[in-house]
């Protein structure tokens, strides 16, 4: 029980930092029928609320860090669709509530009432084209800007993957976030989403990390979607490089 | 595409890496050499050697760990200044053989800086080798983080060889704890020392706040290895953790308590009567078998005839003075009588680290 505890311990943050509010459909510029409505299990809850707008939010992290996304598609061309991306992001009250002492404090208490009010904002876009009847590539790039109240102290870090890169703008003021994404149809109810994505933070010392993750999904019903895959995370980190290679595993589920 | 999804079924399957290095794969010791390198003599009379626990270059700051403090990340300027001070004592000093104990060379707390290498290249220490006693890629604790800290030999003569032995773990810790807990090790090598083939420096740091065996199962360990040593020169320094027989004070549960610490309430039979790693009543016999085996560097008799004067550990300064000793250096040889010392006078700045450095010196005997 007490290897389970520390496991969601130190789970739970990687999750809630990891979020970039990204699922397969949310890769592409193409959104999802108007009053669409999704979730997942590690994802955020997705809602259409027209062809051309889709707004979405981690349920279970908006109350330690709130955070929403839109997404806005504008005109497209038989080839190609464009769309951009703009996210909002305020993880004090979640730094806050892990900087604390004994079991689950990742970061020290001593820090604790050294955090400033902290916020986020992406913005970004997307280009997506339908290459052949199987395959969808994606490009995408954005730019990633922090504002906060007062300075960070650097060994507030969290120096894991998937956190590291995504917490480094609080650090460094801005960012820069490009990539490409390639959804495949394999067979039947069989998908697979193949994603790229470079983070850059020019001027920093741990100023690159690069993510490819390969996910296959089963689309079990209209309704439910079951994925399963790997990622792959090098990144610089304060103590240097390293690589990760992490297992991944979703189920999302279409409400409406 | 069958075998595309296979072998992503297998990567998702081996993708999970482990958080804590546990030491059973490879040769789990790495070795250093200086940027600048100092000559050695072809041809010595003499050997100093000393052992000292550096504390990870943290000196007396108020760590959370050990010290009733509530510091965990120290930043690297104040680690680099520390260092710096403990170089100067090594300079200072001259030891030809150092031990080292709590040494970081990739930690979080200490602003990642790869303390061996600082400090091989800030001293006249030619090569080094270091095991890792705690090396865990995550601590999700206290805000621990990343940490790798261990024992390091570092030596004016190359290192030809060297050995990680794990000591015996915990028993008295849950699983969870035990995963993410400390793995004690002793530091075997073997040093290319001019005229002698079987020339042995090893280094050992004894488990602190266990309240069962261990400390028994790591002393039998350690003796063990030694006896596969005895037609070699061999020369062990570390931090042992234990008290010599006959110390006076065996009880350091006030000194080492913390404000909200409940000590010696309760049942006397139970173990949360004495603090944690502060009791050394039951454990008072374990040195003898060295002591009685092999040469120390304090011999026995002198330590208990000064018993202050060879103190070389306390947890807390404001108001004392070093209250036990704890560290030790051990030959098969004899070492030149009276060449020993303690530094416990203004030589030694106390402020460097919670324990007292301890040097001897050795004549060659080929």
């Amino acid at each position: 029980m007490k290897l389970f505890t520390s496991i969601i311990l130190i789970l739970t943050p990687i999750i809630l930092f990891s979020q970039d509010l990204n699922s397969i459909s949310s890769k592409t510029a193409i959104l999802n029928d108007a009053k669409h409505l999704e979730i997942g299990l590690f994802q955020p809850i997705r809602y259409s609320i027209t062809r051309n707008w889709e707004i979405a939010t981690h349920p279970i992290a908006f109350f330690m860090s709130p955070n929403l996304q839109l997404k806005k598609a504008y005109k497209s061309s038989s080839e190609l669709s464009f769309a951009s991306q703009h996210t909002i992001y305020y993880p004090t009250p979640l730094l806050k509530m892990i900087s604390r002492e004994g079991t689950g404090g990742i970061i020290a208490e001593e820090f604790k009432d050294d955090f400033p009010q902290m916020f986020s904002l992406y913005n970004g876009i997307l280009i997506s084209k339908q290459v052949n009847d199987k395959h969808l590539v994606t490009l995408k790039t954005g730019v990633k800007f922090a504002i906060n109240s007062g300075d960070l102290d650097s060994r507030t870090s969290i120096d894991l993957p998937l956190v590291f890169q995504r917490l480094q703008v609080f650090h460094e003021g801005f960012g820069l976030q490009y990539g490409f994404n390639v959804v495949a149809h394999i067979k039947g109810n069989f998908y697979s989403d193949a994603n790229f994505e470079i983070f850059h933070f020019p001027g920093s010392d741990e100023n690159l990390a690069i993510e490819y993750s390969s996910m296959y999904s089963w689309m079990k019903s209209d309704k439910t979607q079951l994925s399963l895959g790997f990622k792959v995370i090098w990144g610089n980190y304060p103590f240097g490089s390293q690589t990760h290679l992490l297992p991944m595993f979703d189920i999302k589920w279409k409400i409406r | 595409m069958k075998k595309i999804l296979l072998f992503s079924i297998l990567l998702f399957l081996i993708s999970c890496e482990p958080l804590v290095n546990n030491f059973e794969k490879g040769d789990n010791v790495e070795n250093y050499k200086a940027k600048e390198m100092t000559e050695a003599a072809d041809s010595v009379e003499t050997v100093k050697f000393m052992t000292w626990n550096i504390r990870f270059g943290v000196g007396r700051t108020n760590w959370f760990g050990d010290s009733c403090g509530d510091r965990v990340i120290v930043p690297e300027a104040e680690v680099k200044d520390n260092l710096q001070r403990i170089a100067d004592f090594i300079n200072k000093t001259q030891p030809d053989i150092l031990f080292l104990q709590e040494i970081d060379v990739e930690s979080k707390r200490t602003a990642y800086i790869d303390q061996v290498k600082w400090l091989l290249n800030h001293t006249d220490l030619n090569y080094g080798v270091y095991a890792s006693m705690w090396d865990a890629q995550y601590v999700p604790s206290d805000g621990i983080g990343r940490i790798n800290t261990g024992n390091a030999i570092l030596s004016r003569w190359k290192i030809k060889e060297s050995e990680r032995i794990q000591l015996p773990l915990r028993g008295d810790q849950d699983g969870v704890t035990k995963y993410f807990y400390l793995r004690r090790n002793m530091l075997k090598t073997r040093i290319e020392f001019p005229g002698i083939d079987d020339f042995y420096a090893i280094c050992v740091h004894m488990s602190a706040f266990s309240t069962d065996d261990t400390k028994q199962k790591q002393i039998d360990k350690i003796g063990n290895e030694l006896m596969d040593l005895e037609d070699a020169k061999f020369f062990l320094g570390g931090d042992f953790n234990l008290l010599p027989p006959g110390s006076d004070s065996i009880d350091f549960c006030h000194e080492d308590g913390c404000e909200d610490d409940k000590i010696h309430q309760g049942d006397i039979d139970k173990d949360d009567y004495h603090k944690e790693g502060s009791y050394f009543g039951e454990e008072i016999h374990l040195m003898q078998p060295l002591y009685e085996k092999y040469n120390s560097a304090v011999p026995h008799e002198n330590f208990l005839a000064d018993q202050l004067g060879h103190f070389t550990h306390s947890t807390q300064w404001d108001d004392g003075f070093w209250d036990r000793k704890l560290d030790y250096i051990f030959s098969n040889y004899e070492w030149i009588t009276g060449s020993d010392s303690t530094y416990q006078d203004d030589t030694f700045d106390h402020r460097l680290s919670d324990h007292v450095p301890v040097s001897i010196e050795w004549r060659v005997v080929k």
